[in-house]
């Protein structure tokens, strides 16, 4: 049944000293298929990634690369056996070898190709990475890209069954990672291979994957496809993680005439108009006496809110006046922080269109109920 | 040329806006320089002096000659052939025996999770802790085929004396020449190991090469730099091994370039002064050059180390099921290299006389007492102790203001100065000692500045005058200090210069801005911060400069007579294996409690590279 997986990872397990630990991992990842493991740094995503290319030893577990079980409680192959590529954030290009030398390493070293062939595969891949005119050069005159552009190349020269991608693009500027991010996709489809991607920044995991596993605290939170993780992630965690910056506490309660009420220290509002997203477990139970409440956490994305207000149409809109904090171009959009008097909470608003406000302005917001997400807070 | 030019020749641009005016700082600073300066060059120039000069040393009458060259080389003076021929025989397996030792523990102790690395790095770091006359004493003890403890216990068991190797032969001489620089090699290469980012070597695996290919291709080659730093630094320890050579060649007539100078110099009459220096001057040839080349090697060491990344958690390898077979082979290594020749040297000490096997009745403690008794022993303990301290309070204030200098000005002379600092390296102690002498000679034959004196003057009258008188350094214990702290300047030099860099400049900068002197500035901030290092420098000297024989060989006298020098007289003119052996264990025993003193202390001479 596993023919059509590249990698399974089943129940991996692994202790650092007293507070570090993965614990239970799953991963699967399919012919063909980019999977990206996103969490923040420290998650352990590293860690997985690591155990799976036999450069570190997990507890327990189960890793079957390409059908063949790389690691369980009887077998551990090293990582000359595994046949797979890797790509270190650091690139890890050996300083004392040029570039070919660099690249021809793994035909060396796992292939059965005769040694005339070598010349030609390393130039193909060079050629298929637009570096070709570097195969001479001594690795320590290449620059950041170059680095990176060698580094694929080595780590694909020998068609592997699968690739590892340790944080790839993040020693990159930012243009530079958006080339590559798309010479990435590129490769995948022109090669073929399956990637496992490991990353902390969620645009890069969404944009890149197939499928999406985020992580945190050495523990898989939510999977599935970029698609469902953006639009209704099951998590708060995910929630938080993949950049919604809006989010504050409430509580749910009852109005006592069969409606639930959320309220929080910006709005008070029902229940049933906002987009609520059950963890998996029941939902609360209706309580008419009013006296039970449940902690929740609402969120809500800086582009679902827009600046001033309308005249009509306000029926079911949520409105709210507040005071310019901070405000300023991001990227390709204008960003103001409002203020609210009386509590802490702010919001951050981003729209398309340039606005002028000054802080300590007053400015007028609102948005639709059905943007905001509400979870309940896991006890 | 005046002091003060010189001064400021040395001293180069750094002289700040006021440009006539002699700063404290210029002052301190140009004195050490000079110092630095005086110490490297002086005794080579009486050296080459004496090389062309027709009569001997500090005699006036004679002239300048190229017949001390003629002599040696043309007319078979010594056999300089032979003598080459031979020294290099000893550079070479030390060097390789030192190096196949150093790495392999190095490369297992840090990239590999083999067991019991802690036990076994104390084991082979207790080497520093052994004087090169003192292992080969040990070696005697342990492996002289007719009264070894090996021969005897291993004819007594199997019926059959054989030893694989014969430590009186040149390669037997050599491979326990290599034993002492194990420790050296290992602690040059440790840090490059370490340094080293470890995903390069993951990714070597992970693209299908085994641990034998990655070693080979990857981690060897990466560290490239250090490895030859310390084969150029071993091989020049061999070209001028003096002590192993004489303990354990001389009495086979198996000669090298420093024995032969000694010899030439100590034990001729008339002493071959000119011949002697004529013959140095070939093997500084050679080293010279293997120093320049060690110089372009280590400052091309940045090239290795840009592309290295960030430093992750290192890595190290599961050598699996070979583990305990590997931790056996070391230890077994271990065991015959060093624990059974230590253990055969205290056994001999107990013994009347040492025939290789331990009986009861033979055992005795009258050496341990006679050593502690003997007059001569105590006042040679006493010298030896002024010596040491003497060398390492000079020697610690050197290095450091030498460091200083060339870290922290912009003095146009500082790659000179760094490069003075080096060439100790190539001058093996005994020719060191040799232009000492030579030196001395000449001082005390021909009036000259005397800076004892001058400084004397000034301090008791002080009126600012020259002094110029006879200066008699030859047979006190003065000459002894100098010479030392010469051949320890090279390493000594290298631990302050690499710490001196840990230190950010801007700390001593912001004193300057908040309105401190330069004086008040080093006494505040730089020494404060430099004290640790400073401490270490000091007894990495003490008990190095203890155990040193070539310079006080070369040097001393009837009254200046040090305990290396006793003991070495002892094995070589009088049959007291046991007398000696019970000297050298007190010797080793001191040192090693002395060691195991400043460790519990936390002073560790050999993590100072990384710090």
């Amino acid at each position: 049944m596993h023919q059509e997986q590249q990698l399974t990872v089943r129940g991996l397990e692994k202790a650092f000293g007293e507070g570090f630990a993965l614990s239970s991992i799953d991963i699967d990842v399919g012919t063909d298929e980019i999977v990206a493991l996103l969490g923040p740094s420290g998650c352990g995503k590293t860690t997985c990634l690591r155990c799976i290319a036999g450069v570190e030893t997990p507890d327990s577990g189960e890793i079957v690369i390409d059908g063949e079980t790389a690691f369980d409680n009887r077998v551990a192959k090293p990582p000359e056996k595994r046949d797979v590529g890797m790509v270190y954030q650091s690139y890890a290009i050996w300083p004392h070898k040029t570039v070919y030398e660099n690249v021809v390493f793994p035909l060396k070293h796992t292939s059965d190709i005769p040694r005339s062939e070598y010349e030609q595969r390393v130039e193909d891949m060079l050629e298929l990475m637009e570096i070709p005119e570097l195969k001479d050069e001594p690795a320590t005159d290449l620059s950041g890209g170059q680095q990176q552009r060698t580094a694929l190349a080595r780590s694909l020269v020998h068609d592997p069954n699968l690739l590892l991608l340790d944080e790839p693009l993040s020693n990159l500027d930012k243009e530079l990672r958006k080339q590559m991010r798309y010479e990435l996709q590129r490769l995948q489809h022109e090669l073929g291979v399956s990637m496992l991607y490991v990353t902390h920044d969620q645009e890069e995991a969404f944009y890149l994957a197939d499928r999406v596993v985020v992580m945190n605290d050495g523990e898989v939170v939510e999977r599935g496809t970029p698609r469902e993780l953006y639009q209704r992630p099951r998590d708060p965690f995910t929630r938080r993680f993949i950049g919604v910056r809006n989010w504050f506490g409430g509580t749910l309660k009852s109005n006592g005439r069969g409606e639930r009420l959320v309220e929080t220290e910006l709005i008070d509002f029902p229940l049933r108009n906002a987009d609520y997203v059950e963890n998996g477990t029941a939902e609360p139970a209706l309580d008419e006496t009013g006296t039970d409440s449940t902690e929740v956490v609402c969120f809500l994305r800086p582009k679902d809110i827009s600046i001033g207000q309308f005249a009509r149409e306000t029926e079911g809109r949520i409105e709210l006046t507040g005071t310019v904090v901070a405000e300023g171009i991001l990227g390709d959009d204008y960003e103001v922080t409002a203020a609210f008097d009386g509590n802490d909470t702010e919001l951050i608003i981003q729209t398309e269109s340039y606005r002028d406000f000054d802080r300590g302005e007053e400015i007028r917001l609102q948005f639709q109920p059905k943007q905001l997400q509400v979870y309940d807070v896991e006890s | 040329m005046s002091t003060r030019d010189r001064l400021r020749d040395a001293y180069g641009s750094v002289s700040e806006a006021t440009p006539n005016v002699v700063t404290s700082r210029q002052l301190v600073l140009g004195s050490i320089i000079l110092v630095v300066f005086v110490l490297t060059v002086v005794p080579l120039v009486f050296l080459l002096w004496t090389s062309v000069w027709s009569s001997f040393p500090g005699d006036v009458q004679a002239s300048l000659t190229l017949e001390n060259f003629r002599v040696v080389y043309l007319e078979g003076f010594f056999d300089v052939e032979e003598l080459f021929f031979n020294s290099l025989t000893i550079a070479i397996g030390m060097t390789i025996t030192g190096i196949v030792f150093g790495l392999t523990f190095a490369w297992l102790f840090v990239r590999t999770n083999i067991p019991m690395k802690g036990s076994m790095e104390l084991v082979l770091l207790s080497g520093q802790a052994i004087p090169g006359y003192i292992i080969g004493i040990m070696y005697i003890t342990a492996y002289r085929p007719d009264s070894g403890l090996v021969p005897v216990a291993l004819k007594e068991t199997l019926g059959f004396g054989f030893v694989p190797f014969d430590i009186f032969s040149p390669w037997g001489i050599a491979f326990v020449a290599g034993v002492n620089v194990v420790s050296t090699a290992y602690l040059l290469t440790v840090p490059a190991l370490q340094d080293m980012d470890s995903a390069l070597e993951e990714v070597s695996r992970i693209h299908g090469a085994s641990i034998p290919q990655t070693v080979r291709s990857i981690t060897f080659p990466m560290i490239t730099p250090a490895i030859l730093s310390a084969v150029i630094t071993t091989f020049l320890y061999g070209m001028g091994e003096f002590a192993i050579v004489s303990v354990l060649g001389s009495r086979q007539g198996f000669d090298v370039y420093s024995t032969v100078i000694s010899s030439a110099i100590k034990n001729r009459f008339p002493a071959a002064y000119g011949e002697a220096a004529a013959l140095s001057c070939s093997l500084l040839l050679v080293t010279a050059v293997m120093v320049w080349y060690y110089r372009r090697v280590t400052s091309r060491k940045a090239d290795y180390m840009t592309l290295t990344g960030k430093r992750t958690r290192n890595q190290t390898w599961d050598l699996g099921k070979w583990r305990w077979p590997i931790t056996t082979v070391l230890w077994v290594a271990l065991l015959v290299v060093w624990v059974i020749p230590i253990a055969a040297m205290v056994l001999t000490s107990l013994t009347t006389t040492w025939t290789g096997t331990i009986a009861l009745e033979n055992v005795t403690l009258t050496h341990y007492a006679s050593a502690i008794a003997d007059q001569q022993l105590r006042d040679a303990f006493v010298n030896s102790v002024i010596v040491s301290v003497g060398a390492a309070t000079l020697g610690t204030i050197l290095v450091i203001g030498l460091a200083y200098y060339t870290e922290r000005t912009r003095s146009r002379f500082r790659g000179f100065v760094d490069m003075l600092s080096l060439t100790p390296l190539a001058v093996p102690g005994i020719i060191i000692g040799a232009g000492l002498i030579f030196a001395s000679l000449w001082a005390s034959n021909v009036p000259m500045v005397d800076p004892y004196g001058t400084l004397l003057f000034i301090l008791r009258t002080g009126q600012l005058r020259i002094v110029v008188g006879q200066i008699n350094i030859y047979g006190t214990l003065a000459i002894i200090v100098i010479g030392s702290v010469i051949v320890f300047l090279p390493v000594s030099s290298r631990i302050a210069v690499g710490n001196i860099v840990q230190i950010h400049s801007e700390l001593e900068e912001a004193a300057r801005v908040a309105g401190a002197s330069w004086f008040q500035q080093i006494r505040q901030i730089f020494l404060p911060l430099f004290r640790n290092t400073t401490i270490v420098i000091w007894f990495f000297l003490l008990v190095h400069v203890f155990q040193l024989l070539s310079i006080a060989w070369m040097t001393y006298t009837t009254d200046t007579v040090v305990i290396p020098v006793k003991l070495f007289q002892l094995y070589m003119y009088e049959p007291a294996l046991s007398l000696v052996s019970a000297i050298s264990t007190i010797f080793v025993a001191l040192t090693v409690l002395l060691v195991l003193g400043m460790r519990l202390a936390g002073i560790t001479f050999y993590e100072l590279g990384q710090r």
